[in-house]
């Protein structure tokens, strides 16, 4: 009697911890497909957030006074002779970064012989992923002005 | 004996459960602690991703003002004149952004659901930078005149967007001021600030600066008055009120004191490129009147480098040679 009542026990505490075993079983699988969920919306927010900051960089740079034609409004033209101004000045690395351009290549493209002006050269770093932004604009050189195309690339 | 081993059995059975209860209710509650600090995360991270593009785009292009309605969230804008280190961020969070090129004028901290943007520009004549008032119902800007001074603090109320919560008063009707639905209250005095008793509650959520036809003053609170603080912090007035409007809304001294030295610091990226730009159309324009010009810009660009006043100073005189250079038939540097 004394040994059935203690396998009796011993069956009921057995039964307790499989319960709690299934259980976090159950939790675990649980956990491991909300972080996966997770792990997914935070790379599709980092992409987002990586588009944007094109964007941004984009506008930043169409609208610098720096570039800005004399006579015209900021943002409407760009003067390649202060880009190349500009360009010596982002060659310092300090200076790169103070403008937020170090994961950055800009390129001025003359859409009518196909020639290109570089603000910032091809980014050398180590990157998972890029994305583009053009703008259309309008270029002033020595001899006049030109359909050009801004295109700004964003490394993250 | 049985019934006493029983008994003894059924309580440790107890214990195991309210141990294993105990664990699981903790496990669930660092889940939900853990989540809600996400949460808040991720929500700081939307608000500041979101923000970012509205505010570059209001930076983009001068003159304009903006009303953009966000989610309930305390914005925090720091600025550190020594570093020249700059950000916003939700405050308690982390989350911030650098704005190491972006020049802002604000209240400290912005708590309302609506935000107020108000694009200026400096120029040097040549554009510099532009810069964003941001402000929300929440702030009052009170312009205290006396009759001599009437036509000024008008002119200058008259250029700012209507919008933003600014009241004319006379120095004799300070009472009249209700300060219960504002969080901040700025005083700008166009009259002697010494002799205007400032009620209590009032003061203390005041802050003042004074402006007179030359430069604008910082001022400290004396008992329930203003007064200007020894050494006296003051800064020149610009033809286009640039200087004026940024220390009308800048949280403080400090923080104008920083903004400007990152509008001057950018300014020094300027000059070189119109140095450069200058001395190259020198060269295009050799033996020419333009040359001549050209020549005097140079000059000009090189001696402006260190204060805000030699920057103004000069200013006016490369305005005029550039003017010089439209009626000689010269290209223009800006």
């Amino acid at each position: 009697m004394v040994v059935r009542k203690s396998i009796k026990a011993q069956i009921k505490v057995t039964e307790t911890t499989a319960i709690l075993i299934i259980f976090f079983i159950l939790l675990i699988f649980g956990l491991v497909f909300y972080s996966h969920f997770q792990k997914r919306s935070i790379k599709a927010f980092k992409d987002d957030i990586l588009e944007k900051q094109t964007v941004i960089n984009a506008i930043k740079v169409a609208f610098l006074p720096e570039l800005a034609c004399p006579n015209e409004p900021i943002g409407t033209c760009i003067d390649v002779q202060k880009m190349e101004s500009l360009k010596t000045i982002l060659e310092n690395k300090q200076n790169l970064l103070y403008y937020g351009f170090n994961k950055l290549t800009i390129k001025l493209e003359n859409k009518i012989n196909g020639e290109s002006t570089t603000l910032v050269d091809e980014y050398r770093g180590n990157f998972t992923k890029k994305s583009t932004f053009s703008i259309p604009v309008l270029a002033k050189t020595q001899t006049g002005k030109y359909f050009a195309i801004l295109s700004i690339t964003q490394y993250d | 004996m049985k019934n006493k081993k029983a008994q003894v059995q059924h309580v440790f059975f107890w214990i195991f459960i309210l141990i294993a209860g105990i664990l699981i209710l903790i496990f669930f509650i660092s889940i939900a602690l853990h989540q809600k600090t996400i949460s808040e995360y991720k929500i700081a991270s939307l608000i500041l991703s979101d923000l970012q593009p509205i505010l570059a785009g209001a930076m983009a292009v001068e003159e304009t003002f903006n009303k953009i309605e966000l989610p309930k969230a305390k914005l925090e804008f720091i600025c550190d004149p020594n570093t020249l280190y700059s950000e916003y961020s939700v405050k308690g969070t982390g989350i911030h952004i650098e704005t190491p090129t972006e020049i802002f004028f604000s209240p400290t901290e912005l708590t309302h659901e609506t935000l107020y943007t108000w694009t200026l520009q400096f120029n040097a004549p040549f554009p510099v930078s532009n810069a964003l008032v941001l402000t929300s119902p929440e702030n009052l800007y009170v312009f205290i005149y006396d009759q001599s001074t009437k036509d000024l603090a008008q002119y200058i109320y008259d250029q700012i967007p209507p919008q933003i919560n600014i009241e004319m008063i006379e120095k004799n009707q300070i009472n009249s001021i209700n300060p219960i639905p504002y969080k901040n209250i700025k005083f700008v005095f166009f009259t002697e600030p010494s002799g205007i008793i400032i009620p209590e509650q009032i003061l203390k959520k005041s802050k003042a600066i004074e402006i007179t036809e030359e430069a604008v003053v910082f001022l400290q609170k004396n008992k329930n008055k203003f007064s200007r603080t020894s050494p006296e912090i003051s800064y020149p007035r610009d033809p286009q009120d640039f200087i004026t409007y940024a220390a009308i809304f800048s949280a403080d001294s400090n923080q104008f004191e920083c903004q400007i030295k990152k509008l001057l610091k950018r300014y020094d990226f300027q000059r070189k490129i119109y140095l450069d730009y200058t001395k190259k159309l020198s060269q295009q324009t050799e033996g020419t009147v333009c040359q001549v010009i050209y020549g005097e810009i140079v000059k000009l660009l090189n001696q402006a480098q260190e204060s805000l006043s030699s920057i103004l100073n000069s200013a006016q005189q490369t305005e005029q040679r550039n003017n010089q250079l439209e009626q000689n038939g010269c290209p223009q540097i800006y």
